[in-house]
């Protein structure tokens, strides 16, 4: 019986399964981390703009989008996102906002997330005069 | 014509070899479950930490006094040390920005909001 060879090909292979599952673990860290941050900014993006866009409870377009865009150059928690879609639409008395983007850097070793697209809805209401203390 | 073995080498050290080769990971593995845990955790507290502060605002409450109990407790129910934040709304006028930036290990989070208008 001969049994000759080398165990190098079976230390590469495992190897590069190590080096697959920490890119792995890593890309889906970032995408989670990337998410909440993108998210944060869309829920008080749209707080923001809605309730300057309203009157009487209705938003209108135009100063919708304008407002977003105002938030997002004034915030300083959307300096370090690579905004790259922003969409504002209203449906009745609803503010819609939806921001695809990437986040950059995110933990500090020069590695950016995929594109991370997440959304956001306002509406005003009114207080029941109960509750409002009116 | 008999079988002649010609296996070379020694098994317990390949066996050896290979055990450390596979528990090498485990080290890097955790030092990254614990940076991606504390940046998500961080980016969570920044969140809900925010939303208080600025109904803290709203309710005509002084946010800084109110964001860190609340910080704290985030912190808790995540299992984490808060390590330090920041609350910033210069002068919290209406219109205005209301910036919070915590930290918790070595993540660092940040999130705006907009405080209404008059």
């Amino acid at each position: 019986m001969n049994d000759q060879g080398s165990i190098t090909p079976l230390i590469a292979s495992y190897l590069a399964l190590m080096l697959l599952t920490a890119f792995g673990v890593t890309a889906v860290g970032l995408a989670m981390v990337a998410g909440n941050r993108i998210q944060g900014i869309v829920d008080y993006a749209i707080l923001y703009a809605h309730d300057r866009s309203t009157l009487a409870g209705v938003p209108t377009l135009t100063e919708l989008e304008r407002e977003v865009s105002h938030f997002l150059s004034g915030a300083q928690s959307a300096r370090g996102v690579e905004i790259v879609n922003v969409r504002t639409w209203i449906e009745g008395d609803e503010s819609h906002l939806r921001i695809c983007g990437r986040h950059q850097d995110l933990l500090g070793v020069g590695i950016g997330s995929v594109l991370i697209c997440k959304e956001a809805a306002a509406k005003s209401y009114e207080l029941p005069r109960s509750l409002s203390g009116a | 014509m008999p079988l002649k073995s010609e296996s070379e080498g020694s098994a317990p050290l390949e066996l050896v070899g290979l055990l450390a080769l596979m528990l090498l990971p485990i080290g890097p593995m955790l030092g990254l479950f614990t940076v991606v845990s504390d940046q998500l955790a961080a980016e969570s507290i920044a969140r809900h930490g925010l939303r208080y502060a600025f109904l803290s605002v709203e309710l005509g409450e002084n946010p800084r006094q109110q964001v860190g109990p609340a910080l704290e407790i985030l912190a808790q129910s995540w299992g984490k040390q808060l390590g330090d934040y920041s609350l910033d709304c210069t002068g919290c006028l209406a219109g205005g920005f209301l910036e919070l930036r915590v930290r918790v290990g070595s993540a660092v989070a940040h999130q705006s909001a907009g405080l209404e208008p008059n």
